[in-house]
């Protein structure tokens, strides 16, 4: 977006121009993702005072280590997200052959594996505190969830491997594509295969009243704020750094074809 | 088609490279019955998953080659250059694909009756081994001829079509076992591998050209 | 009280998880960092090189 990397070698003799906001002096708040960061900075440790001390013990499951919920649902619901982001990124990559949308698909594809690594995380110390195991494999929510993991490290590893040409770009944005075919089945798998993880209509019993009083809606809300501004803002730094990247790789090349001559 | 013809007769010239998958799987096989402790009591429930893997395993080794072949020398180049639709050219390769698949199962599934003493030979069966092939073919054909011009090629194929395939190999496996002994109240595992099937031929078709475009 | 010793554990390794990530873009960014002051350079001493020779009519 605001990339002011140098692309030519007369705009890179003048670069001081800040890259990806650098130079701190250039910072302004006017940058959409200082202000998210800030955001998430206020909020997130409202959501952690929430979740962890005002916030009912939402589900009979682990004793207090339920209240691992707060932040479980939030980075399971952007994880998700997240790699929509790199579905419709590779998609109209693929489609408008513009590289701002490959810098974008991997710059999603890199905080979704973040979240989701981190989704894992306080899964297993949740199951081991209700389960008493942290993993389960026959079931099918753990084992899709893993699966899905596993489809976005493999495309981070194959962006690392095969370095920025056109080619691979987009090979990456086939995987993009065809990885998100496991999302739903993940969202789905609760309902369609016994499983001992809890549903995704948690919040509702069948009676149809509200399983976690509003205390806890309000945690959840907090959280699930916080979080998406944390991960708005890491997508779009990440986004930039990228943009930089490939602007100096260009600028590199025009001045070592210049120096040639 | 003249491109799956053209596949097949280098393949019956040259040295047929589906025989040596074959004798590979089978090889896998038996490795399992040692690496397992495959006995008499727990054939039944280990016995679907070896015989996935080593489809899976010889699959992957013999797939590279449809596409190695071709840029070994330069042909793909010249079949890009022909004025044929990209999707004929993926349609074909998968065709080989399946075909070299389903040669290799040919070989394979005759040793896993005889080692593990399952009627394997049964339309069912074989139709589970066809839909699970199908989409092995897809995803490797898709993501070969995306990466025959990377150097670690031969890592980076299995490497994403793996995990793209759990979900297939799942259900593949979950499917055999429930055709071996019958499971009430199975879930779909074969309309689960159909949709993987039409969900990873649709991608194919939509996004091979892009992957093969110079 | 065994369950609030595994949600105290849990949110202390997210927080290490996030932490870690932030410190893998700030690397990042120094390498980009270095990278714009190499290509400065770079751009620098051939804009002298080419100025001592001839004024260029700088490039497209």
């Amino acid at each position: 977006m605001q990339t002011t990397a140098p692309s030519s070698h007369a705009e890179a003799s003048q670069a001081r121009t800040p890259v990806a906001g650098v130079d701190w002096r250039h910072l302004t708040w006017r940058d959409p993702a200082l202000v998210l960061l800030a955001a998430s900075a206020v909020l997130m440790p409202i959501a952690v005072w929430l979740a962890l001390v005002v916030a009912p013990v939402a589900a009979d499951s682990g004793g207090s280590a339920a209240r691992i919920l707060y932040f479980h649902v939030p980075y399971a619901i952007l994880c998700s997200v997240a790699f929509f982001v790199v579905l419709v990124a590779s998609a109209l990559y693929l489609w408008r052959r513009d590289t701002r949308w490959d810098s974008l698909a991997r710059a999603a594809a890199e905080v979704g594996v973040l979240y989701t690594s981190l989704m894992l995380i306080l899964g297993m110390f949740w199951g081991q505190a209700a389960w008493g195991q942290p993993w389960d494999w026959s079931d099918p929510r753990l084992t899709t969830t893993f699966i899905m993991w596993l489809i976005y490290v493999s495309y981070l590893l194959l962006r690392f491997y095969t370095g920025r040409t056109e080619q691979s770009a987009r090979v990456a944005a086939v995987l993009g594509i065809a990885g998100f075919a496991d999302v739903p089945i993940v969202h789905y798998a609760v309902s369609w295969w016994r499983s001992i993880h809890p549903p995704t209509d948690y919040f509702v019993n069948s009676n149809g009243s509200a399983a976690i009083p509003p205390s806890g809606i309000v945690t959840l809300l907090f959280s699930f704020a916080a979080l998406t501004a944390l991960m708005v803002a890491f997508i779009l730094i990440a986004y930039r750094q990228d943009r930089a990247t490939v602007a100096l790789r260009e600028a590199r090349l025009a001045l070592d074809v210049d120096g040639a001559e | 088609m003249a491109l799956v013809r053209k596949d097949i007769t280098a393949e019956v010239r040259g040295r047929p490279v589906w025989l040596a998958s074959g004798f590979f799987a089978a090889v896998v096989l038996v490795v399992f019955v040692f690496a397992l402790d495959l006995r008499v009591e727990n054939k039944a429930a280990l016995g679907p998953g070896a015989l996935w893997i080593a489809v899976l395993f010889s699959g992957i080794i013999g797939i590279g080659r449809a596409f190695a072949s071709e840029s070994d020398y330069g042909r793909m180049d010249r079949l890009l250059i022909c004025p044929v639709d990209r999707r004929a050219i993926f349609v074909a390769k998968l065709l080989g694909t399946m075909l070299f698949v389903s040669l290799v199962l040919v070989v394979l599934l005759p040793v896993f009756g005889v080692l593990f003493g399952l009627a394997v030979l049964r339309l069912d069966i074989i139709g589970v081994l066809l839909l699970g092939a199908l989409g092995i073919a897809t995803v490797t054909t898709l993501f070969s001829a995306g990466t025959t011009h990377s150097a670690a090629r031969e890592i980076l194929l299995p490497l994403i079509a793996f995990p793209l395939l759990l979900p297939v190999m799942i259900a593949a496996v979950k499917a055999t076992e429930g055709i071996i002994t019958p499971v009430v109240n199975d879930s779909p595992w074969v309309g689960l591998l159909i949709a993987y099937d039409v969900i990873f031929l649709s991608i194919g078709m939509l996004t091979f050209g892009q992957v093969m475009d110079e | 009280m065994q369950g609030g010793t595994f949600l105290v554990l849990a949110y202390i390794a997210i927080w290490l998880g996030t932490l870690a990530y932030v410190g893998w873009l700030a690397l990042r960014q120094r390498g980009i960092a270095i990278e714009v002051e190499d290509v400065r350079r770079l751009a620098e001493r051939q804009h002298n090189a080419d100025g001592s020779a001839e004024q260029p009519a700088s490039s497209k």
